[in-house]
């Protein structure tokens, strides 16, 4: 008789040979019955969850809320200090452009033009731009297949902030050393060409959290797959010279153009298609949450002929009076330094409230109206944003959802966004007779994992709105409610398929894909598989429609589900088609959009286009917590 | 398939080099560091040593970290078969500045005997510890490098905790999650990911 111990092993070698001669593929797996078609093992000798017994050490914090196991931030008092504006970035010429670390005689840095190419894959292959083309015979020539290319730099960097009067310099990582970055306000017909330059410390420097080493997504540019910061894309920085990419930039060109374009065949794109305000985020494989909440992030805002951005068209405020906001959440440690819960993995959430980089300030302004941009760069928290008088909530004008222009202005006394959306709205001032209101969010949210539903009263302030200075100039925007009475005010952007009924009727013959986001063998899944760079979870011909079913099964988490390159319309919830001009939990889903709320136990049907480009895009979970374990699928376009 | 011999000279060999961390450790005093965080609790090994978790296991390493139960017959097997092919690629790091560490969930059972055995059926080279040691103690392991679920009864089933590694580049601080059943190459491409200092 052999012992107990060599039995052990023989089994163990038993296994082993059985798997090595499967080789592990995923397909030999299923074929052995070890996996299912979801792509989950198959359990068959687990323990019973009650034989093994509950946690039983006092000491154990509470696994899910990080909150409950760090000490609190340092305190502060509130609305002292001015909200800031975002510094906006300008344009500089193509042979002013720079790369490198300046010359230690000199002080100048390399000049370096754009030579058409950029990097991908960790910086290890160099590919050309698909639609900006250099002319090897000219130095600095160029040709942009839509119009002529803006060119604009920024620097990726430490800096150390004080984010409140009351604290001690934190310690970021910002592009241009701003937390949120600079504003860039772009046009549809100009596009631009933005070298992302890596300055941040060397790699071989111990960080609290993060790592420097950069991918950026514009959110949710129609950008073509190179410069659309894939996650596998990142790049080191200059301050790594023996790495792969010792200058430590990355050229990233963004067309600014309309989806639809190829079908037009007028390189301009449908004009229902404009997007308005979207942001820039860093996206780097398995560390997004962590650079995003490093301070990674900032605004870009784009314009065309109907929202100008100088008063014409639909005439909706402009300049001084069209105020981009990024609200964040941080915790910080006694030291006034960020903390990122590294072993949370349902979403991290901070006790700090920062409106554009400044913890609860307050903000003056004239009674006029104004555009407000919100913003929610993550990385786990909702948000649903109200103005409160010290006794009721006061009404103003959702225009936007995810940035993209409504068909109608709607009255609203709150609106919601998850992770990743933008809603833009109008407030009236001059209507308002308070001389001092709050914004205010009223979304309770204990865990990463998602807002409770609770609506609170009167809700946190984030911001102190003083009414009080002087009107600068006459207010020439329009007046949302055109002058009727009722909740459907001005119209704005007309939706490209403004036949709903046709819309559902061609979806429901169009291809179905199903998206399961679930949680399952320690990370977060969709349809039961983990991220893998090189699976391609979908190949989608270019040009083509399809519908997609986005399904959480879970009933304690909630999942932003962001889809890159295009924006979608939603179909149904549950199978409740969506209403036109009315809100759903305080969001608007009769829109164009790029995050779906996906709420627990809820199925969402959307209509997809995938229209003009060709290469490899992303969706993922932008509770970027769950995105960096392992929520997220390839899909290309081919 | 890609010969083994080529692939760790194309892609371990040649870019996992090791390095020396050029700074001190940080500076300041991390809420999720050292001893404090990951804890000194006693663990045993497959190998009979006794270790203090953080000092004798952690501190200064690349370290592949997951959990496991060798009476787990269909789950377990084949992420240990999966991290055994990672580390013949990893080849000698491993031993060196890289260390594998597969945790028991049912340290109970899996005394450092039937490790022992359960490592040899496998054969687990040098630098790859199985550990196992008092239940409450592994339990804090386990909540303190966040293999947990937020549902108490998902928690309580072990099998739910096995899926994935937890890779980390100690001396950084740096972590990162991955699949434990990856192919080994892209695991190779992930433990790369927290060691970009390698160049």
């Amino acid at each position: 008789m052999t012992s107990w111990k060599d039995k052990v092993a023989l089994t163990a070698q038993r296994n082993r040979q059985e798997i090595v001669k499967a080789k592990l593929s995923r397909r030999e797996m299923m074929r052995l019955g070890l996996l299912t078609a979801g792509g989950s093992l198959i359990v068959k000798a687990g323990l019973s969850s009650r034989a093994f017994g509950q946690p039983t050490a006092a000491s154990l914090a509470d696994p899910d809320t990080t909150l409950s196991r760090m000490p609190a931030s340092p305190p502060i008092k509130p609305f002292v200090q001015q909200m800031p504006r975002l510094t906006l970035k300008k344009p500089i010429k193509s042979n002013q452009m720079t790369a490198g670390l300046p010359d230690p005689i000199t002080g100048k840095a390399l000049l370096l033009p754009c030579d058409g190419t950029t990097p991908i894959d960790g910086a290890t292959k160099r590919i050309d731009h698909q639609y900006y083309k250099h002319n090897p015979n000219v130095e600095g020539a160029f040709i942009d297949k839509f119009g002529e290319t803006k060119f604009y730099e920024l620097e990726m960097k430490e800096a150390h902030i004080k984010l409140h009067p009351d604290y001690g310099a934190s310690k970021v990582w910002g592009f241009d050393g701003q937390v949120p970055g600079p504003l860039f306000r772009a046009k549809y017909g100009e596009p631009a060409m933005v070298r992302f330059k890596n300055h941040l410390p060397s790699v071989r420097i111990p960080q609290a959290f993060g790592i420097a080493e950069m991918t950026t997504h514009l959110h949710n540019g129609h950008t073509p797959s190179e410069s659309d910061g894939n996650p596998v894309n990142y790049f080191n920085s200059v301050n790594d010279p023996n790495a792969v990419n010792p200058l430590g930039f990355k050229d990233q060109h963004y067309p600014n153009v309309k989806a639809g374009y190829t079908k037009r065949g007028d390189l301009s794109g449908d004009p229902t298609e404009a997007l308005g305000s979207l942001w820039y985020h860093d996206h780097h494989l398995d560390f997004t949450a962590q650079n995003v909440y490093k301070g990674m992030f900032g605004c870009y805002n784009l314009f065309d002929e109907l929202d100008t951005g100088d008063g014409t068209g639909l005439r909706l405020p402009h300049d001084d009076f069209d105020v981009p906001i990024m609200f964040n959440d941080f915790l910080f440690d006694q030291d006034c330094q960020t903390v990122f819960d590294l072993f949370n993995l349902d979403g991290i959430l901070g006790d700090r409230f920062a409106a554009n980089g400044a913890i609860q300030p307050k903000l003056e302004v004239e009674k006029r109206r104004y555009r407000f941009r919100l913003y929610a760069p993550g990385p786990s928290r909702w948000w649903e944003f109200a103005l409160w008088d010290g006794t009721n909530y006061l009404p103003f004008w959702q225009i936007s959802s995810d940035g993209n222009l409504l068909p109608n202005a709607i009255q609203v006394t709150s609106t919601r966004i998850a992770v990743a959306e933008r809603t833009d709205i109008i407030v009236d001032f001059s209507k308002i007779k308070a001389r001092r209101i709050y914004l205010v969010n009223r979304l309770e949210q204990v865990n990463g994992r998602g807002p409770t539903g609770r609506i609170l009263n009167p809700g946190q302030p984030i911001i102190q709105i003083n009414l009080t200075l002087p009107l600068s100039s006459t207010d020439d925007s329009a007046d949302p409610s055109a002058g009727q009475a009722g909740i459907v005010g001005m119209p704005l952007r007309p939706l490209p398929d403004p036949d709903w009924k046709a819309l559902q009727a061609k979806a429901a013959k169009l291809p179905t894909r199903t998206w399961r986001f679930e949680r399952g063998s320690g990370g977060w899944m969709v349809n039961g598989k983990f991220f893998d760079e090189n699976v391609v979870s979908a190949a989608i011909p270019q040009e083509s429609e399809e519908v997609w079913v986005i399904q959480n099964p879970g009933g304690s988490w909630r999942h932003p589900v962001h889809i890159h390159f295009e924006e979608h319309r939603v179909l149904s919830r549950n199978g409740v088609p969506v209403k036109p001009n009315t809100q759903i939990n305080a969001s608007v889903d009769y829109a164009r959009k790029d995050v779906i709320e996906l709420n627990t136990n809820e199925e969402v049907r959307i209509f997809m286009r995938f229209r003009d480009m060709k290469g490899r895009y992303v969706m993922h979970c932008h509770n970027v917590v769950h995105e960096d374990h392992a929520m997220m699928i390839r899909w290309d376009i081919v | 398939m890609m010969d083994r011999r080529a692939f760790f000279a194309g892609a371990a060999a040649t870019a996992l080099v090791p390095f020396a961390v050029t700074q001190p450790a940080m500076a300041g005093k991390l809420p999720q560091d050292g001893a404090e965080w990951f804890t000194n609790v006693e663990v045993k090994t497959h190998d009979g040593q006794t270790l203090r978790f953080y000092d004798d296991v952690m501190k200064g390493k690349i370290l592949l970290i997951n959990f496991f139960f060798t009476s787990c017959d269909n789950v377990c097997p084949l992420m240990t078969e999966n991290l055994a092919r990672v580390q013949e690629l990893l080849g000698a790091r491993v031993g060196q500045d890289i260390r594998m560490v597969s945790i028991s969930l049912q340290p109970e059972h899996d005394t450092p005997e039937v490790m022992a055995a359960y490592a040899k059926g496998y054969g687990v080279g040098p630098g790859w510890l199985f550990l196992t040691g008092r239940k409450d103690d592994i339990e804090l392991l386990r909540h303190r490098l966040g293999f947990v679920d937020s549902n108490p009864v998902t928690d309580a089933d072990p099998e739910q905790h096995i899926g994935t590694v937890r890779i980390a580049n100690e001396p950084m601080h740096r972590w990162a999650m991955s699949p434990a059943l990856l192919n080994p190459p892209a695991l190779i491409r992930a433990i790369k990911r927290v060691l970009p200092e390698f160049s």
